[in-house]
């Protein structure tokens, strides 16, 4: 039996507009989710249940009132422990911050609360959102809901396992080399990475960068378009902001499939991805071949990409982590210690060719949506690991330099700051959700969503696609 | 006797489209113009007069035709020598690339051209744009028109002088520090810096950075205008292009002063201003003052802008010119040698730094513009110098301490990227223009350009404060 809490959040909010369903209903139904599930999986580690009740009884009283009613009134939302809630311990899966209540909501927050969502608690995150494996000291570690001994994947864990299990409908990621994507991918559910200044971020510790950006995850692409369009509203200071129409995100409706010209990788030329990957993701774009336009295989030229990313994040995490490196060493972990340090020894000579070629790959992408309507590749290039492992130091027998190579196929992208839908595509060989990418041309961020909606509706047509879905009685023991 | 080339932008397109002037005629006008006042001021590096009578005549053509006639139409346009023009040589001010004659257009000439302006020639620019000296190895100096001995300012500078002369109607720019505003100041016109991104560079080596915007130059705001709705739209190779309606600059209102509430800043509270611009400015203010809904004096907090622009612009030199100082060290001159060795001596820290107190101050000038709808600062703090001298090493008996400090005005506004339009304010007391940034909110281009738009025409009523115009017979006689 379908319980409100696994309902979609397009369909609960529907549902409260016509009062078939009472935000109060549920909230309730997202409590008992959350109760029953998460000792399993340590997803959500903040809560505000008894606030977070009074608000959904007051948006009642707005229904039945007859009350306008904003875009995500009544839907409970998870807020990434990266973001800052007003009233909340908001720790940013760091010790220095294990106590931290922040008074005020941070823009985002505001602007989803805005909308009409109610804040019901706070998702795990590594620290500092450093690293795709969602463990940190505070709370410790995120589990996969398909198997609590496999990595859930990150840095938006908490957010991606609380949405695979109906703990929420909709919940708040971020990302800097793949920390909406990688998640979704391991848990079985969608994320966007928008265009850099679509959603205004006020927080990011360096203004011109595509690296640290916030995006939506959700259960379906309809779901995520939902949440993107409150994320997404203009304002705040972002100064990679620009003047647009949110509320133009909210509809999204799935493009045909037969006119799409489409390109696949499954490396993108330059990242580390297992046999295993490679195999399903052939098998699955093979599936898809005779339902589009074109389906041409094709490599973007991504050169040294990699060594570009590692270098513009090293200059982002030196400007975010300066100070809690000097002052709180010892209340660091090893992924931040060792990627602060890697990057005071970067000299201005790096840091100058790294933009410049950030700049000179990213229009050589630009061309290549002349000839494909959107690109697609794997989420991420190794199945999920222990989650004690930390990270893969080697993939099919090459070793990893450092703790972030192995997500080239998502950091790649953020280099470009092109938008990006990573979507479920079944299960892999070893049990767990298989994912893809489907990149699209700057600012087409709603085309890259109705791209991902029609494949999505595509892939639910076969069960060996179909978005997988957690044992949740299991969870429940 | 007012002569084509003496007509503005807007006039000309205007006679053109009703066809009372030819562009042929418009075109040779120019030519003549540039003939007999070049000689004195070295605005004009390279042209291609053949070439552009060709493109006249397919204009004057096209004109009888009937045809649709886009908004330049046969109007003669200069470009930067730092932005290349397909088939007219294009030498950045550089030794480097003192034959270069590029095969394509660059994105903005691209569609500069597009939009009918017939590109006759090159205007001069520092070495690969460094500066506000506008003189290279490769041409010399370009010298003021209201005297020649003088810096026309920099570094588009051969833009500026090109159009106080009236030599042509409209000419191209571009600001990494203030290159399209200090010309504008030193020679009495106009230009504007955009919120990066709306006029989008195909060139720039940085993908994101508040450097190198491309910009409109031209003798009044309407011409500026009339050029910049051929220059707004997204491209996708520019990674802060958005997307835009071009047609949003087809016409920008003049903004209703009285409902302004205005800050004026003499210094922005830590530039180099000599002093008797400062009491030359703040008595024109004073003066314009009860225009206003409100006017307060108030600096904005820049405090640490000056680290920040030095880094974020050594970075910028890394990127750009490493292969060049690397290979061809012999080739360069001083200032972008010394840019570029201070650069090579910044710690990572440094870098990480500058970007991390980028985002603080771009937050706090944002907050600034709560309480206030515009700012209105000097453009330039000094008196232009003699331009055998690289840069201005001492202002009010006070050392600075690089080729940069004593234009800190408009780079300190760089930074944060707000939009700003360069306007003349009358003269400076050594007899030269002064002229005004006018600052708004990021992304409030057309209200920024509606102010100044504004401003021009209250400043037409006041003998002291009206755009200035170099003596073209004193020229004449000197060439």
């Amino acid at each position: 039996m379908t319980e409100p809490c696994d309902l979609s959040a397009v369909d609960a909010r529907r549902m409260i507009g016509d009062g078939s369903l009472s935000p109060v209903e549920l909230f309730d139904s997202c409590r008992a989710r959350m109760e029953a599930v998460n000792p399993a999986v340590n997803a959500v580690v903040a809560e505000r249940f008894e606030d977070a009740r009074k608000e959904a009884e007051s948006a009642a009283d707005a229904v039945a009132n007859g009350e306008e009613l904003p875009p995500l009134h009544g839907l409970p939302i998870g807020v990434k422990d990266a973001n800052a809630v007003g009233g909340l311990v908001s720790t940013y899966g760091s010790l220095i911050y294990k106590d931290n209540v922040p008074a005020e909501d941070e823009g985002l927050v505001t602007a989803v609360r805005a909308a009409g969502a109610i804040v019901a608690g706070k998702t795990n995150t590594p620290e500092f959102t450093a690293g795709a494996n969602t463990t940190n000291d505070v709370y410790g570690t995120t589990r996969n809901p398909f198997d609590t001994d496999l990595t859930c994947g990150g840095s938006s864990g908490g957010t991606a396992v609380a949405l695979a299990t109906g703990m929420l409908p909709l919940a708040m990621g971020s990302d800097i080399g793949g920390s909406v994507r990688i998640p979704a991918t391991f848990c079985g559910v969608v994320g966007h990475r928008p265009t850099p200044g679509l959603v205004p971020y006020d927080r990011r510790a360096m203004a011109m960068t595509p690296l640290d950006l916030q995006g939506p995850l959700a259960r379906s692409v309809g779901d995520a378009a939902l949440l993107l369009s409150a994320m997404a509203s203009p304002g705040g200071r972002d100064p990679m902001a620009f003047p647009h129409a949110a509320a133009e995100l909210r509809a999204v409706t799935p493009l045909d499939l037969s006119s799409l010209r489409i390109a696949i990788s499954p490396d993108l030329g330059c990242a580390p991805v297992a046999k295993s990957i490679r195999g399903v993701f052939d098998t699955r774009m093979s599936h898809l071949s005779n339902h589009v336009a074109s389906l041409e295989e094709r490599d973007p030229e991504f050169g040294s990409i990699l060594d570009v990313f590692w270098i513009l994040r090293g200059m982002y995490f030196a400007a975010a982590h300066k100070r809690h490196y000097e002052e709180h060493y010892d209340d660091l972990g090893a992924n931040v210690r060792s990627n602060y340090e890697a990057a005071m020894k970067m000299t201005m000579e790096d840091v100058g060719w790294a933009c410049r070629e950030q700049m000179r790959i990213c229009q050589s992408f630009d061309d290549l949506f002349e000839a494909y309507d959107v690109l697609i590749c794997p989420g991420v290039g190794v199945p999920p690991f222990p989650h004690t492992d930390g990270f893969p130091k080697e993939i099919d027998g090459a070793p990893m330099e450092n703790y972030v190579q192995w997500v080239g196929l998502t950091s790649s992208l953020s280099v470009t700051g092109h938008p990006v839908t990573a979507i479920p595509c079944g299960i892999e060989p070893s049990g767990t959700p298989f994912g893809i990418q489907v990149v699209g041309p700057k600012f087409g961020d709603r085309f890259t969503l109705s791209v991902a909606s029609a494949l999505e509706e595509f892939f639910a047509g076969n069960a060996e696609t179909a978005r997988p879905v957690p044992d949740i009685g299991g969870l429940k023991s | 006797m007012t002569e084509p080339c003496d007509l503005s932008a807007v006039e000309a397109r205007r006679q053109i489209g009703l066809g009372r002037l030819s562009p042929l005629e418009l075109l040779e006008s120019c030519i003549k113009r540039i003939e007999a006042v070049n000689p004195a001021v070295n605005a004009v590096v390279t042209a291609d007069y053949d070439g552009a009578r060709r493109v006249a005549q397919e204009q004057a053509d096209a004109i009888a035709r009937g045809e649709a006639l886009g908004p330049l139409h046969g109007l003669p346009l200069g470009v930067k020598d730092l932005q290349e023009t397909a088939g007219m040589r294009t030498t950045f001010g550089s030794l480097l690339y003192e034959d270069h004659v590029p095969n394509q257009d660059d994105l903005i000439v691209a569609r500069l051209r597009k939009a009918g302006a017939n590109i006759f020639c090159k205007t001069n620019t520092p070495e690969f744009g460094a500066g506000a000296n506008t003189r290279n190895a490769v041409f010399g100096a370009t010298g003021n028109p209201f005297d020649p001995e003088r810096i026309c300012g920099g570094s588009s500078g051969g833009s500026g002088v090109a159009l106080a002369t009236n030599m042509m109607p409209l000419a191209t720019g571009n600001d990494s520090g203030g290159s399209l505003r200090v010309p504008a100041a030193i020679n009495g016109v106009v230009s504007h810096r955009s919120t990066p991104g709306l006029v989008p560079s195909a060139r720039r080596n940085v993908g994101y950075t508040n450097f190198a915007v491309e910009g409109p130059m031209a003798r009044s705001v309407e011409d500026m205008v009339l050029m910049m709705s051929a220059m707004v739209d997204y491209e996708d190779s520019d990674m802060l292009a958005f997307p835009r309606d071009p047609a949003d600059y087809r016409a920008v209102q003049r903004v209703d002063l009285n409902g302004l509430r205005v800050a004026f800043s003499e210094d922005l509270g830590f530039c180099p201003v000599d002093n008797g611009f400062r009491s030359m400015f703040r008595e024109r203010m004073e003066t314009i003052a009860p225009v206003f809904k409100s006017a307060i004096w108030k600096d904005p907090d820049l405090s640490s802008v000056e680290e920040v622009n030095w880094i974020l612009r050594c970075q910028l030199f890394i990127a750009r010119h490493r292969e060049r100082y690397e290979n061809h060290k012999e080739k360069l001159g001083p200032n972008v040698i010394s840019n570029y060795e201070a650069a090579l001596e910044m710690p990572a820290e440094r870098i990480s730094w500058a970007h991390q107190e980028h985002t603080v101050l771009f937050k706090r000038m944002q907050r600034f513009f709560d309480d206030v709808d515009i700012l209105i600062c000097p453009c330039v703090g000094v008196s232009p110098f003699p331009h055998e001298q690289w840069y201005l090493d001492t202002i009010n008996g006070e050392k600075m301490d690089n080729y940069i400090q004593w234009v800190a005005l408009t780079w300190a506004l760089t930074i944060p990227g707000n939009p700003i339009s360069a306007i003349p304010c009358g003269y400076e007391p050594s007899g030269t223009p002064f002229g005004l940034q006018i600052v708004g909110k990021h992304h409030d281009d057309r209200r920024i350009i509606g102010v100044a738009k504004a401003l021009e025409e209250l400043f037409e009523g006041h003998a002291e404060m009206k755009r200035p115009v170099p003596n073209l017979a004193k020229l004449e006689a000197a060439a």
